[in-house]
């Protein structure tokens, strides 16, 4: 009963409100526009919160990460141009119902999706946090390897058209991952001397240029959206949806829970799987892509679900999932409290009170993204060519924004052009910008656990989870193709 | 086709690339090993797609407009133009024109209005990223 008034003491007060109130606007227009990324949101507001008590400075930074997470899907949707790596799943299905002029349905199904995998994650978080924390800390390079490999694998195998077509994008993607400095030796690969790409090719401008310049660049885009059907933006979600994607909900939202608890593996990860097992599970799997409804829900509850999930590690063992984490990690260290295994010990006040904290976050993000939606969706009334030249700008301030490198444009607008060179080519986006992300993360634990097996690759067969995990997601390949191919035989017929 | 050849060529270049790159003794593996790999496999599926392609004797892409190519190819040098120049010219002018030309490009005609739109639309931008991020963006000709 104490714990309950300690953390009704922490958090019901204005200054925990207010702050929260703030953050999610923030973070929701920071989402929105792309190249701004929940990280940069946090990192740009942690100097603001000096001077804050530790409740409403962790209130306000929640408030953030949770509304820049969805805030990217709302221009996903509306605009095919995703606001944050995550998102980039959501423009699949989310802009095809756009297109055809259900942009309201698909916003207002994304927000109760939102709040469904938010709830589930944040519920998860509170009475299963140990155990998955237990579960996270035994997996290895190994295991981290395999799961990498996996996502790739799949995202590859629900991309439409051909598999080759695919895996060479994924593989271009690959190789792309691998310039810069070497995770392991240092060594600086495929640079030719600059210096803008030490660190590796940077994800924003690479995401800007496939997703925003691409859209730029199509001539085609400025009569197909002006031609579109009007808006029918509704504020909340229809029953129907509601019961349609329940189950699409729930699933996704566990999913993405224990796919965000696994440290290094974040939202971006969880809605790619979250949407290729929908597809694959769902009756209306050829619909995915031209704007299937559960398609949508299915990354929005994953992915949202996955930001409760980082929150496991962080809070519970001191370790962050994903880099927003990493932000939020050392916000807690400046505010003199050490996350790990003895904060629900030391301070339980203080850890229950945060748990509450993520819960009314996702409720606050929701309530605003019901509100935001429709501001959101009048925009697509204005003339899309004025719309066009504020995406390139947008676009270019974005790439910008992040390192304040001019050279981060001309790479973002040089990965426009082999966006549009990959469309006409039918070479699929999605297995080249999740290879990107994942490229590093899969080599270099490839290259752990080698030299952890002193050189056996038996470490692939050897331990039971890689093994689990690899051969389950080569028999979902070999299934999902499978199952193409019968469609695309039927279709002919 | 055409595609597949290009990536075929970026490969053997990254194969040729990766054979310069110093191996250490701790790891067997090696700074080389993860991209010679990723491109030997992509240059493998890039001669299997070509194979394919050439079996099914594709029917050629119907042909897209002349207008329609023109102004997609307009639009990507006024963008590699933009990035050149942003530095030297200055975000707000740079972005200004650069929303004019996009504007224009796309078929709006009033060129002063298209400019006018692009130079309010880039000082917003620079008022929030400048003014109240404290991002550092280029003033150029204003400085």
């Amino acid at each position: 009963m104490e714990i309950f008034q300690q953390i009704a003491a922490n958090a019901f007060n204005a200054p925990f409100f207010g702050a929260l109130l703030f953050g999610a606007l923030f973070g929701l227009v920071i989402g929105a526009i792309p190249g701004l990324s929940a990280t940069m949101g946090i990192a740009l507001l942690i100097p603001f919160t000096f001077d804050m008590p530790f409740m409403p400075a962790m209130a306000m930074l929640l408030g953030v990460y949770f509304g820049a997470v969805y805030g990217g899907s709302i221009t996903a949707i509306l605009f095919n141009t995703p606001g944050t790596p995550a998102s980039a799943a959501t423009t699949f299905d989310g802009y095809p119902l756009m297109q055809k002029g259900q942009a309201g349905r698909a916003l207002s199904v994304a927000a109760f999706s939102m709040l469904c995998g938010g709830v589930t994650g944040s519920l998860m978080l509170i009475f299963l946090a140990p155990q998955i924390s237990g579960a996270a800390l035994k997996l290895g390079p190994a295991e981290f390897f395999a799961m990498a490999l996996c996502a790739v694998g799949i995202i590859a195998a629900v991309s439409d058209g051909s598999f080759i077509k695919a895996s060479v994008a994924a593989l271009c993607g690959l190789l792309l991952s691998a310039v810069g400095m070497d995770g392991l030796t240092g060594y600086p690969r495929y640079i030719f001397g600059s210096a803008s790409v030490m660190d590796g090719v940077p994800f924003i401008p690479v995401l800007i240029g496939l997703f925003a310049f691409t859209e730029v660049f199509n001539p085609a885009s400025q009569e197909t959206q002006q031609t579109s059907a009007p808006i029918g933006f509704c504020a909340l979600p229809k029953l129907a949806d509601i019961i349609n994607t329940a189950w699409t909900n729930i699933k996704s939202a566990i999913l993405g829970v224990f796919v965000g608890a696994a440290p290094g593996a974040g939202a971006d990860i969880a809605a790619f799987m979250s949407y290729g097992m929908a597809k694959q599970s769902a009756k209306e799997g050829e619909e995915f892509g031209k704007g299937e409804i559960k398609g949508v829900a299915a990354v929005e509850s994953a992915k949202t679900a996955a930001t409760s999930g980082a929150m496991i590690p962080l809070l519970s063992l001191g370790i962050p999932g994903d880099s927003v984490t990493a932000v939020l990690i050392g916000a807690f260290i400046l505010h003199g409290l050490q996350p790990g295994p003895l904060l629900f010990e030391k301070h339980p006040d203080i850890s229950y009170s945060i748990l509450f904290a993520v819960m009314l976050a996702h409720i606050t993000v929701f309530v605003f993204a019901i509100f935001i939606s429709k501001w959101m969706a009048l925009a697509l009334k204005m003339d899309m060519r004025f719309l066009k030249a504020a995406i390139f700008a947008l676009a270019a301030v974005g790439a910008y924004g992040l390192r304040g490198n001019p050279a981060d444009i001309l790479i973002a607008v040089v990965f426009g052009i082999v966006g549009v060179v990959m469309k006409r080519n039918s070479y699929p986006v999605a297995p080249f910008l999740l290879a990107l992300i994942l490229g590093s993360m899969a080599e270099v634990n490839f290259r752990r656990a080698l030299i952890l097996s002193d050189g056996a690759y038996s470490f692939l067969w050897d331990r039971p989870i890689t093994l689990c995990i690899l051969a389950a997601s080569a028999a979902l390949i070999v299934f999902i193709r499978i199952k193409a191919a019968r469609f695309k035989r039927k279709a002919a017929k | 086709m055409k595609t597949d050849i290009f990536i075929i060529a970026l490969c053997v270049s990254a194969i040729v690339a990766a054979a310069g790159f110093p191996k250490v003794s701790a790891d067997a593996f090696g700074s080389a090993a993860f991209p010679a790999a990723v491109a030997s496999l992509a240059i493998i599926l890039c001669l299997a797609d070509i194979f394919f392609e050439i079996k099914k004797r594709k029917k050629t892409p119907s042909k897209r407009e002349k207008r329609e190519v023109r102004a997609e190819l307009l639009l990507m040098a006024a963008a590699l133009a933009y990035a050149l120049l942003m530095p030297v010219i200055g975000f707000v002018v740079s972005t200004g024109l650069a929303m004019a030309a996009v504007l224009k490009i796309s078929g709006y005609d009033n060129f002063l209005r298209a400019f006018a739109f692009g130079l309010g639309f880039a000082l917003c931008l620079y008022a929030v990223f400048a003014l109240l991020m404290d991002i550092y963006m280029p003033c150029g000709l204003l400085n």
